[in-house]
């Protein structure tokens, strides 16, 4: 029999413990790789970000408004590509739980410009910024709640007292997070609130990585003294600050993973240890037959990795094909749009069962193969 | 007869390790269900105890948090004098007018900033909140450029502690007194003058209106009252029943704490499992022996099942006990209803331990269950035959 033969059959030989320890792993990896998803999502959403755009916001807060006039002051600026201002609408479509999606208000034009990870077929644009009620959408919400070129959807003002009433004029393509979201005209919504002239922040691109510094700096710098003075970072600094609002998510998931991962060592250590106890004079026959020490712990220890593999495939895997099924942002409510268990994940999740399986098995298998085959043969198990 | 507990105790102490790793298990799944719900709980705990049952919190029409509300002085004059409004001592309503803007600080050791909230209060705002006490320094003075900051902002953000000088609106305030609101929503908000703020921001308009009800009976009255009266469009609520809405935002912890203990309570069920067949099968000519000197097939089931029981509670209790460390240490998250940060307890309730123990029996219920039954199914004579 060859030593693969000789691991297989003895993992198989307490069916049903080998399928309840493999259960219990594949569990725990299951909420391992959730856990780590999570985390990547986040720094995904960060990574996806323009590195040639900023955000400008008023000083104080994303809650205080700017005059529309700086849009233009911006837009002249050596080194900016275009400057579009941005209201965060924030309604309510239908209900909370349809309300998966952001709506910002913007100038069209520019906003074409500036976005440049989307993309919508030329005669949409046309179409979005003729039409003063336009709006456009991205595509994975427009598959999911049913829209089509023309339909109208209606936005109640939540934080504005007024509602909207758009036209799908435009379904823009981009990445996930890029098509969770809606835009229509900031000036249909000006004229609905009488004109105050407020522009909630402004997105601008630049033509180069070395204007990403001086643009920032000529930008604060101009509106320093005024009424609203500004704070430009880049897209990805403004991410980070809406993670840092979360709290300490990383202290909190990476201590979540740490005590899984002690679970998973205990339940297999156990598991093991069971197996070997059981076996202590079969270990003393194979030593009586000629084989090493060193043979003997091999096996074992093989035994152990092969469980906590089969394990953490079904876990992992599992986790991927679940998440790909289900329709995260109803359940989150757009808070996670999608969680993506990337083969990366899944190899980390891997390699973790496989160092837990050498662990688990490495002590109590080192402990039985430590007695002489005399003490062996007359152990009472 | 029943078998003796003393035969499970010492069968258990026997395997020890075994014993020991099984526990342990049990527990770490149990700790990380209370440590995760304490969070939610702290944070609602702040929430719901925020409000007074007395007070009715009045708001514009149609705006879903202070923030984005607007009360104008006429309407403000207009539902203080309403029936149902309490009186203080020389005949005046007890009521207040507020004014709520969120500004961007950072944590201390971060660049990024989050966003707090002021609050522009005027003496009766501070008497409305019975919770507030002031802790080091002094109340700030009426038409001075001077802030208190709570106690759990102050200890977490950059500028704010006692004598630093806070930027924001037209410059400078500073920071002359730290207060504590009882663990309130309050402890997340710097207090100021309500007329210096709305100066500072230009600011003609109040944005919300807190009421006290002359008795419990009234509220609902008093509330119609408000809302029939279109001329200001205005809508109220008891103060308590708005912040208990703001709740939502321990939404998504408590889906994780929830996620993470059924799939890890699963998988520590199926680990205790595996421990008591290995019990069973290593005690199965004891087990014969028992139903040979006439111990009932029930005893038999009973006794695994105490034995398993026992196991789990252990890891119960050694799972509270693991737990019992975070209750009190203070973080903050997003309260995405006003945008801006809160920051709360971690609150290990004595319900959640019992919820812990309930979760670990629960456990040991299913995960002892068919062991138990296997081993009271034996048939002695064939299993004292085998070798």
């Amino acid at each position: 029999m060859s030593y693969r033969g000789f691991v297989w059959k003895n993992a198989a030989r307490n069916r049903r413990r080998t399928i309840l320890t493999v259960l219990s792993i594949g569990l725990a990896l299951f909420v391992l790789s959730t856990l780590v998803a999570i985390v990547n999502q986040f720094q995904k959403n960060l990574d996806e970000s323009n590195a040639l755009r900023l955000i400008v916001r008023h000083k104080v807060s994303l809650a205080n408004p700017m005059p529309e006039r700086y849009g233009a002051q911006i837009d002249r600026m050596p080194g900016v590509v275009a400057a579009a201002p941005m209201q965060w609408f924030g309604g309510l479509y239908i209900d909370k739980k349809n309300t998966d999606f952001a709506q910002f208000g913007c100038d069209p034009e520019a906003m074409l410009k500036v976005y440049t990870g989307v993309s919508v077929p030329s005669d949409q644009q046309d179409a979005f910024i003729k039409e003063r009620t336009a709006a456009i959408v991205g595509k994975s919400k427009a598959e999911k709640h049913n829209w089509k070129l023309g339909d109208r959807i209606t936005l109640t003002g939540q934080i504005f007292p007024v509602d909207l009433e758009l036209t799908v004029r435009g379904i823009f393509s981009g990445t996930l997070n890029d098509e969770a979201a809606l835009f229509f005209h900031r000036d249909y919504l000006e004229e609905l609130l009488g004109r105050p002239g407020n522009v909630g922040h402004y997105w601008v691109l630049v033509d180069s990585p070395d204007s990403v510094a001086r643009v920032s700096d000529t930008i604060d710098s101009t509106f320093q003294n005024t009424d609203a003075p500004t704070k430009t970072e880049t897209e990805r600094a403004f991410q980070q600050g809406f993670l840092s609002m979360l709290g300490n998510l990383n202290t909190l998931i990476a201590t979540i993973g740490g005590v899984v991962i002690f679970t998973i060592l205990l339940v297999t250590a156990n598991t093991m240890a069971m197996s070997v106890r059981e076996r202590v004079r079969e270990i003393a026959v194979l030593k009586a037959l000629g084989f090493g020490r060193v043979n003997v712990l091999a096996l074992l220890m093989s035994e152990g990795v092969v469980i906590t593999l089969a394990g953490g495939i079904l876990g992992c895997v599992g986790a991927r094909l679940l998440f790909s099924s289900v329709d995260l942002a109803a359940f989150t409510q757009g808070f996670l749009q999608v969680l993506d268990v990337t083969a990366g994940t899944i190899a980390t999740g891997l390699a973790i069962s496989v160092v837990i399986g050498l662990i688990a098995t490495g002590l109590p298998a080192l402990r039985a193969t430590k007695l002489t085959v005399a003490e062996g043969l007359r152990h009472v198990g | 007869m029943a078998i003796p507990i003393k035969y499970n105790l010492r069968s258990l102490f026997v395997r020890r390790i075994s014993t020991l790793m099984t526990i342990l298990s049990i527990a770490m799944v149990v700790a990380i269900f209370i440590g995760v719900m304490s969070l939610a709980s702290g944070l609602e705990n702040a929430l719901v105890t925020s409000g007074d049952p007395l007070n009715v919190l009045v708001r514009r029409r149609a705006s879903d948090s202070e923030l984005s509300s607007s009360v104008s002085r006429e309407g403000f004059q207009a539902i203080r004098y309403l029936d149902g409004v309490k009186t203080d001592d020389k005949g005046e309503p007890i009521s207040a007018a507020e004014i709520v803007i969120i500004i961007n600080l950072p944590k201390h050791g971060e660049e990024q900033g989050s966003n707090v909230i002021i609050r522009g209060v005027g003496p009766s705002g501070i008497s409305l909140r019975p919770k507030f006490k002031l802790v080091e320094g002094r109340m700030f003075q009426p038409g001075l450029r001077e802030v208190v900051v709570s106690r759990a902002i102050s200890q977490r953000f950059q500028h704010t502690a006692l004598g630093d000088h806070l930027p924001f609106g037209k410059g400078d305030w500073s920071v002359v007194g730290i207060f504590e609101a009882g663990n309130t929503a309050f402890d997340s908000e710097i207090w100021v003058d309500v007329n210096q703020l709305a100066a500072d921001y230009n600011r003609t308009t109040y944005s919300s209106a807190l009421l006290r009800a002359a008795d419990p009976r009234s509220i609902d009255d008093l509330i119609a009252r408000i809302e029939a009266d279109r001329r200001y469009d205005l809508t109220a609520q008891r103060e308590l029943a708005y912040y208990e809405e703001q709740t939502a935002s321990a939404g998504p912890i408590k889906a994780l704490g929830y996620f993470i203990a059924i799939v890890m309570g699963i998988g520590a069920c199926f680990a205790a499992m595996n421990t008591m067949y290995a019990a069973v099968s290593y005690r199965s000519r004891e087990i014969a022996t028992l139903l040979i000197l006439g111990y009932r097939r029930y005893a038999i089931l009973f006794s695994f099942m105490v034995e398993a029981l026992i196991l789990a509670l252990s890891g119960g209790l050694i799972g509270c006990l693991l737990s019992l460390p975070i209750n009190g240490i203070t973080t903050g998250t997003a309260n995405w209803q006003t945008f801006s940060e809160i920051a709360f307890a971690f609150q290990v309730t004595p319900q959640l331990l019992v919820a812990g123990i309930i979760f670990s029996l629960l456990m040991g219920l299913l995960g002892g269950f068919f062991p138990a039954s296997r081993a009271s199914r034996q048939k002695p004579a064939f299993t004292m035959r085998e070798a």
